[in-house]
């Protein structure tokens, strides 16, 4: 072989080789966008074809270069936005892009997902691909002709971009912004030489003045908030509540452990409207401060390049008005997750007793020093956050029970323009809140009759949620709703009317007087129903059982505090990783907790002036006891019978007992008239109520009667002289309703009244008269009709009216006269006490009212 | 430093030491007695919703308590160990109490503020009444004096 011929053989071996190469099916592949670094480097290099879609991580830098079957010598690409937002598609150009070997090396970052476009120089033969060095080289000697030859038509390379997250740790956790509730957030008023702290409210009465607003909803007083504002703990430093502090260790925790790349907390002057707060923003000692713009900014630092919101009760109608406008700019892809914790998504009834009477809000309870309830009241009065809580249309249809209860007050039902007992709609819970019927605004301090609101706020509040509470979900937001459950939340507000008599010394005058009690369901967190906080038909559910959870840790966790429970931080970081754990943390349930009631149990209430107490067979007892420490006079309370309770709210008294035979003893504490009523209940939800109303009962005033296993009332025996002889037995509730009964049980009560003997003797007389007069007409009634005993009947009720208005008369008269005399030297008896007058008078009321009805 | 004047400093030191005891008690007492005591008690009295979590309570409900252990605390101490003149100091240590009150009513405080006075007032006259007998009941002792005469 001689030296010249290995040159030929190897110049025609790479020409055959180069032929068969170029020959092949493998140069039929298009060119390609390529992005990203070598392997193992971040972000990972991918090859962008024409058609194909690509999750990329965005503003993250890379190196780019075009591959081409034509790389063998230099040429640019240029890179293309497709911009559709104004409906028609515009291209933008962003960017050049060289091709692979070209100097210098290309560098591109997405600034935002999209359609792009990549035009190429098209060369011929277009199929052909040559992509690895040798191929390359040999297409250099081959094909130099053609070189820096760019020849139309335009290759045009067409694909999505789309967002994906940032390269992080495992696992990839969205950052954290928090919305705190209702009154959670600090407010200010001066100035930071003069600052001073309104809420909470550390002086007597001035500061919750100082948050009053006008009748448009707008402070008064300019008031701010900070960025660090949302409360952690309140109270005096002995005695220190926590109320976000825990919960905030727990955000800060993640984010030292990188867990997450941060949280964010949006304190706000909550007694504006959520709407007002997204749109206005709120103001903070250095500006004012936006949600979204918030949320924003810590979504740029997310490892997600989102964000999840954790929204506490209030925080939660925040979060959806929040999440409205974000979506309305375009942004709702910055959120993940919305987990809302006790949120009043449709209102909840409490906010009724609040905002009407100031109920639940005076500070402290027993005494108002810092916020009395009549300034409460005043304070939600134009307040449009407060408004934003009542219970909305949407809270009606899922939710049967009324909210307020106004059948033994046909006053404010007329003075609210309502024809039906109870409010269960919007429409005539709006009549009843804005007094629809006429009913006047109540003084100031008369917290017992309820407020007149303004109507432009409530249909504001109602407006404002007939938008959120139709609000879904974006794609790609998850929503999850956590529950309180298990403690005594309010339901309804039941009002009742009384005609009653104010005697003083010598005189009496008789007025309606109207009272409420705030009946509860353990369907709740003390404040809001669950029925709001989950609606269960909507987003997934968890509910975290209070009762429950304070029986096994004494961790005695409410509404305010609902963050600081255990079980739910240990659920919040369930629910914002990325995988699902099936088993969820101790006392959270996907279902709704089963009732601690679900056998049957028995509710008494007794409206004084009478104590309530039950033995049971065993002769247990629950109800109020003498003390046992010695010279104490502080009432001791009783609850033997397992599984019983026994409390006093305002002028009632509650007894609940298991299902079971009982003993129910009442005694008279004082001169008046006394209703007891009692209710089963099975698995938490009330039977029908059984009634004794508007019972005579004096101090010596004894009453027995027994419940049965299946929970029924028996007869009622009642001792009205003391002498421990029943004088009275009433079989039934409604015989307590008959009139003779009635007129007996006032004249029995006479005779048990430590009065004037000529009194006593006259009063008995004239109630005897008038029983002798109720008897004579039962009789008529009962017998045949031939058309004349209606025309009897009408009369001798007109005659037993008058005879009654005759002893109102007396019994005033007899006041009148009652002045102790000295006599003899003897002190006379008074004739009859103002307390005696008061209750005789309230009985002829209730006497007259049982003779008209019949 | 004259002895009239030494007598009286201590007289003063021992009564002013008495208040701040029952200050301490007072304080001590509160959180482990406010449950089981006041929330079943006393807090339902003067609020129908005392101690439900329904209302803010601030931590001021286990104030509430606290001043009222506090009256209690005030006229035992120094009824049962005061020096002279301790019923001044009772009254002394007990002004801001009816203070207090007053002070409630005019800048509109709820009603409830007099059924919170009204315990106050329970609450001085047990400690007062506890006070007296524990004076007289200490007072039957035999003295030091004496006893280091037996032993």
């Amino acid at each position: 072989m001689s030296g010249k011929t290995i040159p030929n053989r190897f110049f025609a071996a790479v020409v055959g080789a180069s032929f068969l190469f170029l020959a092949s099916p493998s140069f039929a592949a298009a060119s390609s966008l390529v992005w990203g670094n070598v392997e193992g480097g971040d972000p990972v290099r991918i090859e962008i074809l024409d058609g194909g879609t690509y999750v990329v991580p965005l503003n993250t830098p890379a190196p780019a270069f075009i591959d081409s079957p034509f790389a063998f010598f230099d040429f640019t690409g240029t890179l293309y936005r497709i911009d559709d937002s104004g409906g028609t598609p515009v291209r933008e150009e962003i960017a050049t892009i060289n091709c692979l070997g070209c100097t210098p090396e290309s560098t591109l970052e997405w600034s935002s997902a999209g359609q792009y476009e990549l035009d190429l120089p098209l060369f011929e033969p277009a199929s052909q691909n040559f992509n690895d060095t040798l191929k390359r080289w040999l297409a250099r000697v081959f094909f130099a002709e053609i070189a820096h030859a760019q020849i139309d038509p335009i290759e045009t390379i067409h694909f999505t971009i789309e967002e994906a997250a940032a390269a992080c740790a495992n696992p990839c956790l969205s950052s954290i912004f928090f919305i705190p509730g209702f009154q959670a957030s600090r407010l200010y008023q001066g100035n930071v030489i003069s600052e001073n702290q309104v809420w909470e409210p550390n002086s007597l009465q001035s500061d919750v003045q100082k948050l009053y607003l006008d009748e448009n909803g707008a402070s008064i007083n300019p008031t701010y908030t900070k960025a660090d504002a949302a409360i952690d703990s309140v109270g005096p430093f002995f005695s220190r509540t926590d109320i976000y502090r825990t919960f905030l260790e727990q955000l800060g925790s993640l984010v030292a452990n990188d867990t997450i790349a941060g949280f964010g907390v949006f304190p706000y002057d909550w007694r504006v409207s959520v709407d007002d707060i997204v749109e206005n923003g709120t103001i903070y000692n250095d500006g004012t401060h936006y949600p979204a713009a918030e949320l924003e900014s810590l979504a740029a630092g997310s490892m997600t390049g989102k964000v999840t919101i954790v929204a506490h009760s209030n925080g939660g109608l925040v979060a959806k008005a929040l999440m409205r406008k974000l979506e309305a700019e375009g942004n709702a892809g910055l959120v993940d997750k919305i987990i809302f914790v006790g949120t009043p998504q449709l209102g909840t009834p409490k906010a009724i007793a609040s905002l009407l009477h100031g109920d639940f809000q005076n500070i402290p309870g027993w005494a108002g020093f810092l916020v009395s309830k009549a300034n409460a009241r005043a304070l939600g009065e134009n307040m449009p956050g407060a408004f934003g809580l009542l219970p909305s249309p949407e809270y009606f249809a899922r939710v049967a029970d009324p909210v307020v209860d106004l059948s033994a007050a046909p006053a404010l039902r007329a003075g609210a323009g309502l024809s039906l007992p109870t409010v269960d709609s919007a429409a005539e819970l709006a009549k009843f809140l804005t007094g629809a019927g006429g009913r006047a605004q109540p003084a100031f301090d008369k917290i017992e009759i309820p407020s007149v609101l303004s109507s432009t706020l409530l249909s504001n509040a109602t407006a404002l949620h007939n938008d959120l509470d139709t609000w879904t979900p974006p794609a790609g937001v998850e929503v999850f709703q956590i529950a309180g459950w298990g403690l005594d939340t309010p339901k309804n507000v039941v009002y009742t009317e009384k005609r009653q008599a104010f005697c003083i010394t010598a005189s009496c005058s008789s007025a309606t007087t109207t009272h409420h009690v705030v009946k509860m369901t353990e369907d709740g967190d003390q404040t809001v129903v669950s029925a709001s906080a989950a609606v269960e038909d909507t987003f997934p559910v968890y509910y975290l059982n209070l009762i429950s959870y304070k029986a096994e840790t004494r961790h005695d966790v409410r509404h305010a505090y609902l963050t600081e429970a255990k079980p739910f931080q240990d659920l919040l970081l369930q629910l914002i990783s990325t995988t699902t754990s099936p088993i969820l943390p101790a006392h959270i349930s996907n279902t709704r907790p089963q009732s601690t009631s679900a056998e049957k149990r028995l509710r008494l209430r007794v409206l004084s002036p009478v104590s309530l107490d039950a033995y049971d067979n065993l002769g247990n007892h629950t109800g109020m006891a003498p003390n046992p420490t010695p010279g104490s006079d502080l009432l001791y309370k009783e609850e033997d019978i397992f599984n019983s309770y026994y409390e006093e709210f305002g002028e009632g008294k509650y007894l609940g007992l298991p299902e079971g035979t009982y003993t129910i003893n009442l005694k008279g504490l004082a001169q008046g008239t006394f209703t007891f009523e009692i209710t089963p209940v099975t698995g938490g939800i009330e039977g029908t109520t059984t009634s004794y109303i508007d019972i005579p009962v004096s101090v010596l005033t004894t009453g027995t009667t027994t419940i049965d296993a299946s929970g029924q009332l028996g007869s009622l025996a009642l001792d009205q002289n003391g002498d421990g002889v029943a004088d009275t037995i009433i079989t039934s509730p409604t015989q307590a309703t008959d009139p003779l009964t009635y007129a007996k049980l006032i004249k029995t009560s006479i005779a048990g009244m430590d009065m004037g003997a000529k009194t006593k003797r006259q009063l008995i007389a004239k109630f005897a008269n008038v029983g002798y007069m109720i008897a004579k007409l039962d009789k008529w009634e009962n017998e045949d009709d031939d058309g004349k005993e209606t025309n009897k009947t009408g009369k001798l009720t007109e005659r037993i009216i008058k005879k009654l208005g005759k002893i109102e008369q007396y019994i005033k008269k007899q006041l009148a006269k009652s002045a102790p005399k000295l006599k003899q030297n003897k002190v006379q008896l008074e004739r009859i006490t103002p307390a005696q007058a008061e209750a005789l008078l309230d009985m002829l009321s209730t006497l007259k009212k049982l003779v008209i009805i019949k | 430093m004259s002895p009239k004047l030494k007598r009286y400093l201590f007289h003063f030191a021992q009564n002013f030491a008495l208040v701040v005891i029952a200050g301490m008690a007072a304080w001590g007492v509160a959180r482990p007695t406010y449950d089981f005591f006041y929330c079943t008690y006393v807090g339902p009295v003067l609020d129908s919703y005392a101690c439900q979590g329904l209302s803010h309570d601030f931590g001021y409900e286990i104030l509430g308590w606290m001043i009222m252990l506090y009256s209690f605390f005030v006229p035992l101490f120094l009824a049962a160990l005061g020096s002279s003149a301790r019923y001044r100091w009772i009254a002394v240590a007990l002004s801001p109490m009816p203070l207090l009150i007053v002070v409630g009513l005019i800048t509109g405080a709820d009603p409830t503020i007099v059924g919170f006075g009204f315990f106050l007032g329970i609450m001085v006259l047990i400690g007062l009444g506890l006070g007296r007998f524990a004076r007289k009941t200490l007072g039957k002792m035999p003295s030091l004096e004496a006893m280091k005469k037996y032993f």
